[in-house]
């Protein structure tokens, strides 16, 4: 089977169909990130250098992208893998999760720098480069980490 | 009863007239002047009276969460769980009208306050309810589960947001030296529009959570 367009659509409405089914699993998300955020807010105090900074927030954003696209694989039945293995193409199906993904990611990642500019002060200079970077950086994290996980989740799959 | 109440109109109207008469003695009545306050002292309409209704609403959830643990009426569960949600989103309310207020009278949107540390810590406890709900599949284990953990919320937001407060210097005005509302509360002025403003957020919030209920009813009697 070879990639088709619509089937590709179809799949990424099915993605936000199960988040919005089930929203305990973006609730989670918002409350790890925000949580995390808060304790680094109450233990630094204020006094959080810009390269603390950074780190602080890749960190809770690598931290939330492992969880967030864990579940998602983990998210759907067993029943509904078998129907996507029988009809769908694999290639399909990998890349609206990745896509999903990175939709996902890149609006937590802009939460996450909300969070931070409400708690710290912002210590960036150009804030659209930064955006910038952000955008890439929740595409590269999702697209690998998909990859990854899929790897394994498929080993899994097939040995049972 | 519980019936005629959610059926009975006078309280909406008493409702809407409570926040009609907030929002017009809010922006347009007198208020006394302040040195750093000055103008902004009208957030005390909005903001303050949100967070009462917020604690009024998670009252009544603790109230119902125990109600369920003794009857374990399906009807308690749902209540007490829409008046949390209802808290809730008057508590983000809240805090929003409260960080656009400390923005021009402190300088920064949010700042290490004993009051605002503990708001944030229970805000994040009761979406941690939200959580646990969601996370259990088993109708009455949910349940439950949720309303000991709910009993324990409230007793914790009392703390957080009434008790360490107190114990400590805050920058929130009437507390650690700073000027208070208490001074020009002796002309009543402004308490003729606060009480009604938290009658008026309280009776919309039970308004809004009594819609939830019917909503979820409907949606359980639907997947029945």
């Amino acid at each position: 089977m070879e990639f088709s367009f619509k089937q590709f659509i179809r799949l990424i409405q099915h993605e936000f169909n199960l988040e919005l089914k089930n929203k305990q699993a973006i609730t989670s998300l918002l409350v790890y990130s925000l949580a995390s955020i808060y304790i680094s807010y109450l233990s630094y105090r204020q006094q959080l250098d810009p390269v603390s900074w950074n780190a602080l927030f890749w960190i809770i954003m690598l931290f939330a992208a492992t969880n967030a696209i864990a579940r998602s694989f983990l998210q759907e039945s067993r029943g509904i893998q078998l129907f996507h293995y029988l009809l769908l193409s694999p290639a399909n199906v990998i890349l609206a999760k990745t896509c999903y993904n990175i939709l996902l990611l890149s609006a937590l990642g802009i939460v996450n720098l909300l969070a931070f500019s409400l708690f710290f002060d912002l210590p960036i200079q150009d804030k659209l480069q930064f955006v910038g970077g952000l955008l890439l950086g929740s595409f590269g994290l999702s697209s690998i980490l998909d990859s990854c996980i899929w790897h394994c989740f498929t080993r899994k799959v097939m040995l049972h | 009863m519980k019936t005629t109440i959610a059926h009975a109109w006078w309280w909406k109207i008493l409702a809407l007239i409570c926040l009609f008469y907030t929002y017009y003695m809010g922006f347009l009545g007198e208020v006394p002047r302040m040195p750093i306050l000055n103008e902004t002292i009208r957030n005390l309409y909005f903001h303050v009276t949100m967070w009462m209704a917020m604690l009024v609403l998670m009252l009544c959830n603790a109230i119902y969460s125990i109600k369920y643990l003794g009857n374990s009426k399906p009807y308690a569960d749902i209540v007490a769980e829409e008046c949390a949600r209802m808290a809730m989103v008057f508590g983000v309310a809240g805090l929003i009208t409260g960080m656009v207020w400390a923005n021009y009278t402190w300088g920064a949107p949010w700042v290490n306050d004993p009051q605002l540390n503990g708001t944030a810590a229970s805000m994040l406890i009761y979406a941690a309810y939200f959580i646990l709900r969601n996370a259990i599949a088993d109708d009455t284990k949910r349940a439950r589960l949720s309303s000991v953990y709910s009993i324990f919320a409230f007793v914790m937001m009392v703390v957080f947001i009434l008790i360490i407060p107190k114990l400590n210097d805050s920058l929130h005005p009437g507390k650690g030296g700073n000027p208070g509302f208490n001074k020009y509360d002796l002309d009543s002025n402004m308490r003729m529009v606060f009480y009604p403003a938290v009658i008026g957020w309280t009776l919309l919030g039970v308004w809004m959570m009594s819609f939830r209920v019917r909503i979820t009813k409907l949606e359980k009697h639907y997947h029945e």
